[in-house]
This record gives structure tokens, sequence and C-alpha cells, in this order.
């Protein structure tokens, strides 16, 4: 069966990046399976709309944009449980050590806990490589605000570690 | 730039530092310890918030996408078959009537045909007889006897489906058309449709009809032309 380029285009879009999507909706939603809902609804309305894509390297913040929405929308449809922290799920962990184990469970729940003004930023500048004025564009805030709100972050998440304890043994 | 603007701007964005942070950096012990340690969290950090991924992910997104996309196509191909049905229908339904109309009764084409031709009527005077012989002759029609005098109109037309001489005759009582289908049989008869009276007649191997609003001079006509048409000797047998 003959391939299309649009199809291929979308296929190696998938490839490139459901990956990171999929960690960022998880980080939104704190849910593996609607996190997973999520990037597929995120991916098959940008295969609806993939004509409008028109440069490669604005490939991500594009699909990103795409999932905030869905998620938006996913959020005014119905209401979520909160999750449990005991309930995160841990994979691969013969890759592991203990101690790291125990660092990940800890800044996963310290992540769960960021109020969602914090949590967004930090996620779109640690797992998506945006800088502040793409993470202002995609947010609609002034640079200056996604600074301030990084850095916020950053001190709540380390005040929710323990401050020095986690900066230390990172 | 000072120590504590320094870490507020590393803070923010640990892995982006512009020229004058790292130069601040590289002379200060302080805030180079400092920058190693956020270096150090901002690993952390990623690798705790890089859950694992679910297996086979990329390849149910595809699987979704693509089932959606032939869905979207079976739709579609069937709306387009549901509109070609809807076409061939039309079709047969206007070509069906078509037919109907080109099948129906010789008197109701022959007066349907006058329809199509107004004009034959609006002359009177006699076109040339080599002018009408020719138009026997194009429809391989050879004539026994002389053409009746007065044809003022002649044109191989057909009628319905069937190949006809369409000729008009100026008479005192008004315009007889009259139409010799060469190939076609059809029964001796006198019709009458609506204002018009139509008269059929089997003559040399086809049928000559004649079409007027008075029939007063069918009988005579109908008299020359079988003498055009089969010839003296045919008419003195009596082949009526």
């Amino acid at each position: 069966m003959r391939v299309s380029s649009r199809q291929r285009q979308f296929d190696a879009l998938v490839r490139a990046h459901s990956g990171d999507l999929y960690r960022y909706a998880y980080w939104l939603c704190g849910d593996s399976a609607l996190a997973q809902d999520l990037t597929q609804e995120a991916f098959l309305r940008a295969w609806r709309s993939l004509d409008s894509l028109r440069e490669t390297d604005a490939a991500k913040a594009w699909l990103i944009t795409i999932l905030r929405r869905e998620h938006a929308r996913l959020y005014e449809r119905k209401s979520f449980d909160t999750t449990d922290i005991s309930e995160l799920e841990l994979d691969d962990r013969d890759l592991l050590t203990p101690e790291q184990l125990g660092e990940d469970s800890i800044v996963r729940a310290a992540m769960l806990q960021l109020e969602p003004k914090y949590r967004e930023p930090l996620l779109l500048q640690v797992l998506g490589g945006f800088s502040c004025e793409e993470i202002a564009s995609e947010l609609g805030l002034g640079a200056a605000a996604v600074m301030t709100q990084l850095f916020r972050a950053r001190q709540k998440l380390k005040s929710l570690l323990g401050g020095e304890r986690s900066e230390a043994s990172a | 730039m000072n120590c504590l603007e320094y870490r507020r701007l590393l803070a923010s964005d640990p892995r982006r530092e512009s020229a004058a942070m790292q130069a601040h950096r590289r002379e200060c012990s302080g805030c180079a310890a400092h920058h190693a340690r956020a270096l150090g969290f901002e690993l952390a950090l990623k690798r705790s918030l890089s859950v694992p991924l679910p297996d086979g992910l990329a390849e149910r997104i595809l699987l979704a996408q693509t089932t959606a996309e032939r869905g979207n196509r079976g739709r579609s191909r069937r709306r387009l078959g549901w509109i070609a049905a809807a076409a061939v229908l039309l079709a047969v339904i206007g070509l069906g009537s078509y037919q109907l109309r080109l099948f129906s009764a010789l008197p109701e084409q022959l007066i349907t045909h006058l329809g199509h031709e107004p004009e034959s009527l609006l002359t009177r005077a006699a076109l040339p007889e080599k002018d009408v012989l020719q138009r026997f002759t194009q429809r391989g029609v050879r004539l026994a006897g002389p053409l009746p005098a007065g044809i003022s109109y002649a044109q191989p037309c057909p009628v319905g489906l069937l190949p006809s001489v369409h000729m008009v005759m100026p008479e005192p009582e008004g315009p007889v058309t009259v139409f010799f289908l060469p190939s076609h049989q059809e029964r001796r008869g006198d019709y009458s449709r609506g204002s018009m009276r139509v008269r059929a007649v089997p003559m040399a191997g086809g049928t000559l009809a004649l079409v007027a609003a008075d029939d007063g001079r069918f009988d005579a006509l109908e008299s020359s032309w079988r003498r055009s048409l089969e010839g003296e000797a045919e008419v003195a047998a009596g082949s009526r």
C-alpha cells in the first residue's frame, strides 16, 4: 500500500514527540491512562490540522499547544480525582539505584503538589526544553512573569523536598 | 552582576547562562558551586519527571489515527457511492423519459417534430424539384413517378429515432406537412390529436404521413404521393 507524504510526516511526528507529549500530559493530569488518552486525542487533532504545521522546528510547541487545549477541554467536561501520592507508578526500577528510586518518588510527589501555575512553566522548561520567551508565548504571559514563576516553582519544589537536602544530594 | 541577581536568574533558567552570568560565575566561587548544585538539581528533576512511557504508545496512536482515517474514507466512499447511485438513477429516469418520447406513437412523434421546426410552415414558394429529390436521395429513396407540385419545404429529419423526409405543401385549406419514413412500416390509420389530423399510410416499403389542421386534401395528396413513390402501375394495381 502506498503511504502518502502526509501520513509519513504524521508518523515521524508521532515517533519523535509522543514520548514528550505523554510525559507533559502525565504531569498535567497526574494519571497515566488519562495522559495516554490526552496524548492520543492531541495527535488525532494534530492529524486533522497537519497542513497548518509549516516548520519542523515549531512541531513540538505546536503539539504542546494542542495538548494543553485538549487538556483544558477535558477538564471542562469532567472533574478528576486528585492523585494519591502512594499511587504513583514507578517502572523500570531495575535501572535505578535505591537512592534514586527514593529520590524520584519524592520529587514526583512534590511536583504534583506544586500549583499548576508553577508546575506548567517548569514542565515546559525541564521536559520541553523551551526558553522563558517560548514559555511566555505558549502560556500567553510576559517573559518577566514566566521567569518569576520559574524561580518560585524551583523554590517551592526545593522547599517541599526539604530545601538544601535535595539540592545537595542531587 | 551581583550574587543575588545571578542566583535569581539561574533559578529561573539554570541551563541558559548569559555572557554576564558566565563572567560572574568565573569570578565567584560561591556562585560557581551554586551553579553546579543547580545543574545537579535540574538533572535529578528531569530524571524524576521522565516517567516511563507506556509500551507501544506511538504505535497505538498511529493505529487510532489510521483506523479513524480509514473510517472517514469509508464514509466518504459510501457518500460518493450514494451520490453516484442517485446520479445513475436520475440518468436512467431522464433517459427513460426521453426514450418514451422517442418510442411514443407515430402521430405524437410527428406533431412533436412539427413543434421543433415551426419555420417549415412560413414559406409558400415552391422549392426547385431537384432540391426535393436530393432530400429523397439522401434518405436512399428513389422516386418511381413525378413529384407532386408545390412543395415549399423539404429536409431530411429524424422523427424520434426514425429517419424521414420532412416536407410541407401549402394547400388552399392550409399547409399540409408530409413525412416519408422510408424504413418504417406503420399500419394505415387516421388519427386526431387536439386540433391536428394525422394520416399514416404504408407506402413504397415505408410510411407516408400527412399532418394538417384540415384533412380535406389528404385523399388527393395520398394518391399523388403514391404515384410519386410507387409509380402508375402500383396505383393502378391498387396497392392500398
